[in-house]
């Protein structure tokens, strides 16, 4: 079995194929935070495309609540009780993982330790919105952060793992890794739907079409990416939570990049699971609101450093924090480098372009009360 | 001609037709098999390509193949689906055609559900020379695989298993770019830009095509994972389950003259079965090893007249012989007769003597 | 501030007593008055208005009485069964004060949505529903996913009774819904989004004569998201408590002018969000084809239904630290 380097669990892991990590690795950053749930994402990527018949029950990109909410049902409870509570050594910088990935901990017959939904596991996409971890209890004081009762929204995509489970598992080499940008996709001529990437992905975004028998995923909305443009679940964000762009390996980080920047120079964004031992490519700021112990189980060990950090920033204290965030979603292009250029922050594209500028502190103006000129007083109703 | 010797020749002439006769009908094999060998019969006239219940299998001798779990490449399953497969095969002037039968409790024959799988089988064809490894061969060592599957027969038989026949109370308000009413008929009812979204249909992937020609996949492979449907399809196949037994007959032509299949002359079969129950596709299979096809050359009415006449020429030849022989021997014994005679009546010890030539010899 | 949704304020010299710890969650006691504030109080009787205890005049009557009287009060329908104080806010799933039923948008509101429709009672591939405290729902029975009857005051919900009403009517008007436990939900209030296409005439009959089910009137192709009835059937306008008080100093409905008379904020009746008090009773289990448990509180992972597994998860202990 081969031998990868996984820099997110800080060691080497058994791999069904060879490293080969791709020219350049297209990635996110969502930051929970600023997530409302308003779903623009979800029906922005449903009408683009798992429209179709067969595809009813698809939504590549899903926000479920947590901790009720799952889509499929208990995606992660299943996956996580399967592996079970696997530890992390934190006496190393990084934490290094000591547990057994799900390669490492496949049964036997099998390449990755998984499993398969039941089709009405896809149904109510949607449950356990907005729902509370507990009943709201009136002896304890809601304004502190953390909550006292949480949740909070979960938006997922395809994670465009660098060591994908899906790739792995199927027999037949009918998913692949792009070298360009390392989206991985699944080849719809090759695909005979086996579906045991259904069965692999513990994030269970590989969906079988009902109609054409063969299964599908997201696609990282490639035909935008490569025109420098963001996928349509990225550039509908209402909330401005995403940031898009391309991620290096830790020794590679380039610190005016936004994504190393924020996953590897301030290690603010987190990946999913990664305990899993997939290298996921989509990043998350922990909320500031939820208990650390239920957020270490989903973002790992660093949860803590990242919670203080984004409190230092609300503060105040991160300016060029601040810079990055508030480029989110700023433009639809891609943006390769970013700059605080005094009170402003500015986002480049793949060209070394400046694409866009936005000011850290929005310009206010105050009128005075009495206009003089019309001798009236001015108010903000009618 | 004397009695002994007209008992001679009945008997053999009667040991002929048997024999012929037993042969022509199969109660003897052709030649002795060395190791699992699978002797296709042949027929003249056409095969019953789509009936595994005909009469005229029983012309066929079954082979038992043991099964076994495909292990070597992951996934695979634990133990064989079932202990053997029963295979039987016949042939005429220009297809073989091969019966297929095995114990599944369970019919699978839908693939629309995501926890749906389908039973199936396939026949793994290589040339007896150089054959390539079991595991559906090597690179530079294809095979020929040819795969009957129980959802492309059932999409034939029923008509297309769409997404109502497992969802009835589905419903959409929209699909885009598609007219008409639910529960649009795939893909009849889809216009160009609707058929954007049935990708795997729009990209020719056979698997997605609402529309099936033939209930079995004619493919080549060069290795696990290469498995390919080849661009023409050349093979039939039908298959009935009843009482918990599958019965499956694939028929293709002995040279069908596409280079990617394996023409049919000196050969070796392997099979494997897939039940949808246990979830089995892909690599998640029970398998054979290798049989020999002893493929009969068809055998008409001509041949049987010839044969038999050359048995009875044989027989003839034979009796005729023997009888020459015995005429002599009669004469040689009236000749000495006649010495004893002639020389006053001692007779002496009939000896066989060298024959004498026609210029030399004495009288005694 | 208590908690309750209602703002009590008395007569100078009598002082409610201050709520202390949690002793109002252990029931939410809706009074028997509306009173306002004011040190020159006229009765209903300088008015012309009868003591009458019918939903109408208990609207707009105001009282004159000491806090300890109010405190004895109690809804009229309280002894009816009646429990909950129910509202319809506005939600994300659609525009601010629109109605809006769609496909992908139903399925994305709230938990029931299924494209496929595996149980057939589902009016459409989601459906409305009330949020319920938990515990509300145990003490009468029921089980989340359950549907459920939701009633209103009888004497105008779900609508007035005229000579031309059948019992035809009735049934397609009466309320009924699945219920979903929300654990945040203060006890014995309960809360059902306002967007979802009502019931009609048209739509129940394509409920019970169409072979898939669907709430889709076979004329005219309206589709509802709910069986029977709507979170209309509970709710009605409202008229104001300060519609008597002509007298009374406000502020102009737009600028910034101080008079009195009518003004249409202050006077006028109260269309939406509406509230309500309510009656809640179960109809039907949540299961497919209405047997047992809908199918993710049988296998654990909802509230108060959760497995081993998903206490752990709660808890973080697959965490590893």
């Amino acid at each position: 079995m081969p031998q990868v380097q996984n820099w997110q669990l800080n060691r080497s892991m058994d791999y069904q194929y060879p490293e080969a990590r791709p020219t350049r690795q297209v990635g996110a950053v969502f930051d929970i935070n600023k997530c409302i749930a308003c779903q623009t994402c979800t029906m922005a990527c449903k009408t683009t495309w798992t429209s179709g018949k067969g595809q009813e029950y698809m939504f590549w990109n899903s926000v479920e609540t947590k901790p009720w909410g799952s889509y499929p049902l208990g995606w992660d409870v299943e996956i996580l009780d399967r592996q079970g509570a696997q530890p992390w050594d934190t006496s190393t910088d990084p934490p290094t993982f000591r547990g057994e990935t799900l390669f490492e901990k496949a049964p036997p017959g099998e390449r990755v330790e998984g499993w398969r939904p039941e089709d009405e596991d896809w149904a109510h996409p949607n449950r356990g919105e907005d729902e509370t971890n507990a009943p709201i209890d009136p002896s304890l004081y809601h304004l502190t952060i953390p909550h006292a009762i949480w949740n909070f929204y979960l938006a997922r995509i395809c994670m465009h793992c660098t060591y994908p489970a899906c790739v792995a598992a199927c027999p037949r080499k009918a998913i692949y890794k792009r070298e360009e940008d390392g989206i991985v996709l699944i080849d719809q001529e090759r695909c005979r739907g086996y579906r045991e990437c259904v069965r692999a992905c513990p994030y269970k975004r590989s969906m079988y079409n009902h109609v054409t028998r063969i299964s599908e995923k997201c696609i990282f909305c490639y035909p935008a990416v490569e025109r420098g443009i963001m996928p349509r679940c990225m550039r509908n964000c209402i909330g401005k939570i995403r940031m898009v762009g391309y991620i290096h390996r830790p020794s590679e980080a380039d610190p005016e990049n936004p994504m190393d920047f924020l996953v590897h120079t301030k290690r603010i964004a987190l990946p999913l699971f990664p305990q899993f031992g997939l290298e996921p490519n989509i990043y998350y700021v922990p909320p500031i609101n939820a208990p650390e112990r239920f957020l270490e189980q989903m973002f790992g060990p660093g949860v803590a450093e990242a919670v203080r950090l984004y409190n230092r920033m609300r503060e105040g204290l991160e300016p060029e924090l601040r810079a990055v965030f508030l480029l989110c979603v700023s433009t639809d292009k891609i943006l390769h480098r970013f700059a605080l250029d005094g009170s402003e922050a500015v986002g480049y594209d793949g060209n070394g372009i400046e694409v866009v500028r936005v000011p850290l502190q929005e310009p206010a103006v105050v009128r005075p009360f009495l206009d003089p000129a019309n001798a009236v007083y001015r108010h903000n109703t009618s | 001609m004397e009695p002994w010797t007209r008992r001679f020749f009945a008997a053999v002439l009667i040991g002929a037709v048997l024999l012929t006769g037993m042969q022509g009908a199969g109660w003897l094999p052709a030649t002795q098999a060395q190791g699992p060998e699978l002797a296709s019969a042949a027929v003249s006239g056409a095969l019953p390509a789509m009936d595994p219940a005909s009469a005229a299998w029983g012309d066929a001798a079954p082979l038992q193949v043991p099964l076994s779990a495909q292990l070597v490449i992951l996934p695979t399953r634990a133990t064989p689906f079932t202990d053997s497969l029963e295979v039987r095969s016949l042939n005429n002037e220009t297809h073989i055609a091969v019966r297929l039968s095995w114990a599944d409790p369970v019919k699978d024959i839908y693939t629309t559900r995501q926890g749906q799988f389908r039973d199936a089988v396939a026949i793994q064809v290589a040339p007896r020379a150089g054959t390539p490894p079991l595991c559906m061969g090597a690179a530079g060592g294809g095979t020929h695989i040819l795969q009957w599957k129980a959802d492309w027969q059932a999409d034939i038989e029923e008509g297309f298993h769409d997404l109502q026949d497992e969802f009835p109370n589905f419903w959409v308000d929209y699909y885009p770019y598609l007219m008409g009413q639910p529960p649009y008929t795939s893909p009849v009812n889809f216009s160009e830009n609707a058929r954007l979204y049935l990708v795997g249909y729009t990209v020719g992937n056979p698997f997605s095509q609402p529309v099936k020609v033939t209930a079995v996949e004619d493919a080549v492979a060069e290795g696990f994972s290469t498995i390919t449907t080849q661009r023409q399809l050349d093979a039939i196949g039908r298959g009935v389950w009843a009482d918990g037994r599958w019965s499956v007959v694939i028929t293709w032509p002995k040279d069908s003259g596409d280079g990617q299949d394996v023409p049919i002359g000196e050969n070796v079969l392997a099979f494997a079965v897939w039940d949808g129950a246990s979830g089995d596709v892909g690599s998640r299979k029970s398998i054979t090893g290798w049989v020999n096809l002893q493929v009969e050359a068809p055998r008409g009415p001509v041949e049987l007249v010839l044969g038999v006449l050359l048995v009875l020429l044989v027989a003839v030849a034979l009796v005729t012989l023997r009888s020459f022989r015995r005429q002599r021997k009669e004469r040689e014994e009236k000749e000495r007769e006649d010495e004893v005679i002639l020389s006053g009546g001692e007779a002496k010890p009939v000896r066989a003597r060298p024959p004498q030539t026609k210029t030399g010899g004495k009288l005694p | 501030m208590a908690t309750t949704d209602r703002v009590v304020i008395v007569v100078p010299g009598d002082h409610p007593p201050q709520i202390q710890g949690s002793a109002h969650l252990d029931r939410l006691k809706p009074y028997g008055e509306v009173v306002l504030y004011t040190d020159r109080p006229k009765s209903l009787a300088d008015y012309g208005i009868p003591e009458s205890l019918d939903g109408e005049t208990r609207q707009v009557r105001n009282v004159v009485k000491p806090w300890t009287a109010v405190q004895a009060t109690q809804h009229p329908l309280a002894a009816s069964g009646y429990q909950f104080i129910m509202y319809t806010p506005k939600y994300r799933h659609a525009c601010h004060s629109m109605a809006s039923s769609m496909d992908t948008q139903m399925v994305y509101f709230g938990p029931f949505g299924d494209f496929y429709r595996r149980d057939k009672r589902t009016p459409y591939v989601g459906e409305g529903y009330v949020d319920m405290n938990p515990d509300d729902a145990k003490s009468l029975g029921i089980e989340d996913g359950d549907y459920i009857w939701v009633d209103g005051d009888p004497q105008d919900r779900p609508y007035r009774k005229m000579g031309n009403d059948t019992a035809e009517d009735a049934r397609v008007m009466r309320w009924k819904v699945r219920a979903r436990y929300y654990p945040a939900m203060p006890r014995w209030t309960c809360r059902a989004w306002f967007h979802m296409y009502g019931a009609t005439h048209g739509s129940v009959e394509g409920h019970e004569t169409r072979e898939d089910g669907l709430a889709k009137s076979p004329r005219t192709g309206y589709q509802a998201a709910y069986r029977y009835g709507s979170h209309q059937s509970i709710t009605r306008a409202w008229l104001k408590p300060t519609l008597m008080t002509d007298s009374l100093v406000r502020k102009d409905s737009e600028g910034q002018r101080i008079g009195t008379g009518f003004a249409l904020d202050v006077h006028g009746a109260t269309g939406a969000p509406k509230e309500s008090f309510v009656k809640i009773t179960w109809a039907e289990d949540g299961g497919i084809g209405g047997v047992r448990l809908w199918r993710p509180a049988a296998r654990g992972f909802r509230p108060t239904y959760e497995s081993d597994a998903m206490r752990r998860y709660l808890d973080g202990d697959y965490g590893g630290g």
